[in-house]
């Protein structure tokens, strides 16, 4: 071959550097991000690429017209491939930032059904028909393609559409995007792969009788390469100790393959072939303990900001603490001397006295969160009254439930079984359900606790006729900060934070607190408590 | 010793929009005042006024209450005065320190109202005074 490379070199050259390019990038994403929202479609995207040029590598290497011929057939379905899979992964990301409509879905859905129509064509090509690859009638080493089919043109405008469609949808994720950094990763993914796949079009010219595509296609496909790392690398799918520890353990495993491959002797092939085999089998264990360990670093990682967020709220809630004892006992002073307040500002110290009471649970709540957070929230379980308890913590929203004509009944059975409890625990956690019980129903309904014995232990339940929660809402109900979409309308204000708070409660005791609920008709809280709770740490 | 002011309450308490309003509303229910600013004045203040009663903020600066207390409780002189934690620190664990320390009630400011905290001072009185008059 020497120093002067004919354009048939060039091009099986700069294929066979995309291929080795594409599976390795292919394997990286595989191995380190196959299950997260964009590595799937990137992982594709890149097999799909390595199909193509592997192939038309091969397409080079093999002899025989027939079989070169075979080979460029399989590598033109991977061109058809990558233009499907480029649009996938458009889509998906796009998908990140904008919910697109029925018509865009509808779009992709023909050019996919398309993409199949043509791999049935190329397939047919492959077992005699000339449709799109036509015959080979110089060796491929001269040759740079094949003679077109006649429904080559159709494919070349295929692909022509979906680097179009892909790269709308690209440039429609850069102008989405959140913030700078964002943006420009979705610049960058939109010149690479449209600017790739523009470039790569460039492989179709041979057909035609053009040869200047190994000079010019085989730019985008390491610009492509390029830019897909640096996206990478911004999104953090690659972790780089792994993408090191791949590249080390593939070069071995290359090199070591094909010493194995080009020994002379059988004795050599013994030696090369087990030092092979070693290597397989080290790598894969290697490679299994630097992912397994940049797993755990990510993951210790995020519980640190876990930490630090539940410190945060722990920090900010205490400190509000004490401004807020303040607005409440001003507002509680003022109201003492209300008879000499205008109409008007008893009507002020009114709402203030409420909204800093709002302020004084919603701090509560937050502290009990990061408490919670923090594994600090402890209990300490005693025998006490529970029916008692019951009565009394039901018994502070009686007011409340006669200013709203909302009839609150406490039925408590007479033979409830000592059991042991944290009162001061459980109290939040009753609190908390008949305060939601009480607030969120209107005027005329009716809200009922009881108590009674099961088993061993007791089962408290709240039931209400208000708003419920809607079907969608139920799977939420215990997430924090969750509020249904009808709470928030009927009482703009709360935490989101009591039935997870409650919940927390009632499992710390060792029981469990169930619900039941209809939108509109109500909804209906049982809290079942075992006689004993567990040991406590 | 008759008191016509009933008992002479000490509130340690760093926060000025808190101990005024404190005092105001005692003040009113003819308690008889005294107030401290810090551990240190909380604790000369002991010395200085032997009050029967003492509302202890517990996040003091310099000696913080918990160390107050346990000097008041220490001293033969001074344990007698009945000690009120009125604090924001709300951990079981804080409540148990201070309980341990030998404070009579633990109050976490934020969740009571101010007669709250006034019935709750005259409730503690009540079972103490019969020692005092």
């Amino acid at each position: 071959m020497g120093l002067h490379f004919n354009p048939a070199d060039i091009q099986s050259i700069g294929i066979g550097l995309a291929a080795f390019l594409a599976t390795v990038l292919a394997v990286f994403i595989f191995i380190s991000a196959r299950h997260e929202r964009l590595g799937r479609p990137m992982w594709i995207t890149l097999a799909v690429a390595s199909v193509w040029a592997w192939f038309g590598f091969l397409y080079h290497l093999v002899p025989g017209l027939e079989l070169a011929r075979d080979m460029r057939v399989v590598s033109v379905t991977g061109i058809v491939w990558l233009a499907m899979s480029q649009l996938y992964f458009a889509g998906v990301y796009l998908g990140e930032r904008v919910q697109y409509g029925k018509l865009v879905q509808r779009m992709q859905l023909a050019v996919y059904s398309f993409g199949a129509f043509l791999t049935a064509l190329l397939v047919a090509d492959l077992f005699g028909t000339r449709l799109i690859v036509g015959d080979l009638l110089l060796p491929a080493d001269v040759a740079l393609a094949p003679m077109a089919g006649p429904l080559l043109g159709v494919l070349i405008g295929y692909y022509v559409v979906c680097t179009i469609f892909s790269g709308t949808l690209l440039a429609w994720r850069a102008r989405a995007g959140v913030d700078s950094s964002d943006r420009n990763q979705a610049l960058a993914l939109f010149i690479s792969m449209t600017v790739g796949l523009t470039l790569g079009g460039t492989r179709f010219t041979p057909w035609y009788g053009f040869d200047f595509y190994p000079l010019v296609g085989d730019i985008g496909f390491p610009l492509f390469v390029f830019a897909t790392f640096y996206s990478i690398e911004r999104y953090h799918l690659l972790n780089r100790e792994v993408a090191a520890a791949q590249l080390f353990i593939f070069t071995l495993w290359t090199l070591s393959f094909f010493r194995f491959l080009l020994d002379t002797s059988g004795q050599a092939m013994l030696v090369d072939g087990g030092f092979f085999l070693a290597a397989l089998v080290l790598g894969v264990f290697l490679l299994r303990s630097v992912v397994m360990e940049a797993k755990a670093q990510r993951e210790l990682a995020a519980v640190a900001v876990e930490r630090t967020k539940s410190e945060f709220i722990t920090i900010a809630a205490h400190q509000l603490r004490t401004p807020v004892a303040a607005l409440r006992w001003s507002f509680n002073l003022l109201s003492e001397g209300r008879e000499q307040l205008s109409e008007k500002q008893r009507a002020l110290v009114d709402k203030g006295n409420r909204a800093a009471d709002n302020m004084m649970h919603l701090v509560n709540d937050l502290l009990d969160m990061g408490h919670i957070a923090e594994g600090r929230f402890t209990y300490t379980f005693a025998e006490g009254n529970l029916g008692e308890t019951i009565r009394a913590e039901a018994g502070l929203f009686e007011d409340i439930a006669k200013q709203k004509n909302v009839a609150l009944d406490v039925r408590i059975a007479d033979d409830l079984p000592a059991i042991r409890f944290d009162g001061n625990r459980l109290n939040l956690a009753i609190q908390n359900l008949v305060d939601n019980a009480v607030k969120y129903t209107a005027s005329g309904g009716r809200v009922t606790v009881a108590a009674e014995r099961s088993g061993e232990g007791v089962r408290i339940t709240v039931q209400d006729t208000g708003i419920g929660f809607t079907p969608d809402e139920k799977s939420r109900v215990f997430e924090k900060f969750f509020r249904g979409s009808r709470a928030v309308h009927m009482s703009p204000d709360g935490s989101g934070l009591g039935l997870f708070i409650a919940k927390t409660v009632v499992e710390g005791h060792g029981g469990r607190l169930a619900f039941s609920t209809e939108e509109g008709k109500g909804a209906r809280f049982t809290i079942s408590l075992p006689a004993k709770p567990p040991a406590t740490p | 010793m008759a008191d016509p002011f009933g008992p002479r309450i000490l509130i340690v308490e760093d926060d000025p929009l808190l101990s005024e309003l404190l005092a105001e509303k005692l003040h009113g229910e003819k308690f008889d005042l005294r107030m401290a600013r810090t551990g240190e004045e909380g604790l000369e203040s002991v010395k200085r006024e032997r009050p029967d009663l003492m509302l202890l903020d517990i996040m003091l600066p310099g000696i913080d209450g918990f160390e107050v207390l346990k000097r008041v409780k220490e001293n033969p002189e001074t344990k007698h005065i009945v000690v009120i934690i009125l604090s924001n620190l709300g951990q079981q664990s804080d409540i148990e320190k201070g309980t341990q320390l030998g404070a009579e009630k633990y109050i976490v400011k934020v969740s009571l109202t101010l007669s709250e905290v006034v019935q709750a001072v005259r409730d503690v009185w009540q079972k103490h005074a019969p020692q005092t008059a």
